[in-house]
């Protein structure tokens, strides 16, 4: 669980960090893709910090050319 | 704040990046690989992947010289339209997706079991991670600059290693020379092509940025060339002094490599020497694609800048680094077996369709004027 916190207060460190400036200059294309990445990836790391169990990226590779799992 | 179009890196830079790259993972795991399928022909396959590497080095040369500043992305986008370019480009971005968390996997998985047994393979990533992210924030010009710097230390260290080991060089170990039969030797070369050269479609993302007046065929076949032959140094001495039998047990033979040199009993282990040779490149290799990844993601989706995306990939990828590698044995299992026609099909048949592209159709917004 202090894992799962820590990633969601690093989320908000780097929220905190990018958006501010980009939302001075106005770059409303650039904060949507932000904030999508930025939701993915924070999913991503805390769904890990939980030790939630989540398909290997590999194995998509090994689906494709390996003829099956 | 310069203008993306006005980063400008040398031809001298480029080539260095683009020899740093082909070493890049390869000079780690490729003598394992080879060793496994060819034993002690193990250096022929490096060969044949280094004339096969040429074969590439000339497709990439072809596509970077009609590409005339655009980059592949943009450029699929423009003669194919927004959705089957689009499409086109992601594919690309996989690759390279895909190639850095290869690299990432091995680094840790080196550092864990060779440096730092006891340190989690989160912190070591993390690390690496942020260096590779601040690197790309101070653009490429910085590390384009960073690169030039380190390629003297670089080779001076591999001169180094050559010279010390030559001492314990046995001709003996190369016999009997192509007993393995070409089957094994071609099995050999496959991944070592597909990782050393295949992977490096990713310095078509560098070509608009290089200030070169003529073709960009010579430096980016000097690179492959320069690249490829220091390569093939490292797999001779792995052959000729440890023999095709422990290059093949052992998960990194460079490493041990670097154990055997003993100067007058006063000069031992130096094996923090291939560490360091061994980080310089990959970090190398790691930002290249990273750098491919980022600056194609927002090229894709038409942003005017990509600074923001740098952290939330990092984090991305980090995690899928840690999945993607639960043990040492999937992991090499799917690298040997599965990974070399990904890298095929994304290194050699998407480049070959963009070269057929760049050949058919002119650009719309080309014709159009």
């Amino acid at each position: 669980m202090a894992s799962f916190l820590a990633v969601l207060a690093l989320a908000g460190g780097v929220f905190w960090l990018e958006a501010p400036g980009l939302i001075r200059r106005k770059r409303k294309r650039e904060l949507a893709v932000f904030v999508v990445f930025l939701l993915a990836a924070t999913a991503l790391y805390g769904a890990l910090a939980l030790e939630v169990k989540l398909p290997n990226p590999f194995m998509i590779i090994k689906l494709v050319y390996g003829g099956g799992a | 704040m310069k203008g993306k179009a006005d980063v400008k890196i040398s031809v001298r830079q480029f080539t260095i990046l683009v020899i740093l790259g082909v070493i890049g993972d390869s000079i780690l795991i490729l003598p394992t690989i080879t060793a496994t399928s060819a034993k002690q022909d193990a250096w022929l396959s490096m060969l044949l992947a280094m004339l096969l590497g040429m074969g590439a080095g000339w497709l990439f040369a072809s596509i970077a010289d009609r590409l005339r500043g655009e980059s592949p992305v943009t450029a699929m986008q423009a003669r194919l339209g927004a959705w089957a370019g689009g499409a086109a480009g992601l594919l690309l971005l996989f690759n390279f997706f895909m190639c850095v968390l290869t690299l990432l996997s091995e680094m840790s998985q080196f550092m864990t079991t060779q440096l730092m047994p006891e340190t989690p393979v989160n912190a070591i990533l993390i690390v690496f991670l942020a260096v590779v992210i601040v690197a790309y924030r101070y653009g490429l010009e910085a590390f384009a600059r960073m690169s030039e710097l380190l390629f003297p230390v670089f080779a001076l260290l591999l001169v180094f290693l050559v010279v010390f080991l030559i001492p314990q060089v046995k001709i003996e170990n190369l016999q009997p020379i192509g007993r393995t039969g070409f089957f094994s030797i071609w099995e050999g070369a496959l991944p070592s092509f597909a990782a050393g050269f295949a992977e490096m479609v990713v310095l078509l993302m560098l070509v608009p940025h290089v200030a070169a007046k003529g073709k960009l065929r010579r430096p980016i076949l000097t690179g492959f060339a320069v690249g490829g032959a220091m390569m093939l140094a490292v797999v001779l001495l792995c052959v000729t002094v440890l023999g095709p039998s422990l290059m093949e047990t052992k998960y990194y033979p460079t490493f041990v490599l670097a154990q055997k040199i003993t100067v007058g009993d006063f000069l031992e282990r130096l094996e923090a020497i291939m560490a360091f040779l061994w980080i310089i490149t990959v970090f190398n290799k790691v930002l290249l694609l990273y750098y491919g990844l980022t600056t194609g993601l927002s090229q894709l989706l038409k942003l005017r800048e990509d600074r923001m995306l740098t952290i939330p990939l990092g984090m991305i990828l980090l995690v899928c680094t840690v999945i993607g590698t639960p043990n040492i044995t999937v992991y090499n299992e799917i690298i040997v077996n599965d990974y070399p026609w990904f890298d095929m099909t994304f290194g050699l048949a998407l480049p070959a369709l963009l070269l057929a592209l760049l050949l058919v159709k002119r650009s719309r917004k080309m014709s159009g004027e």
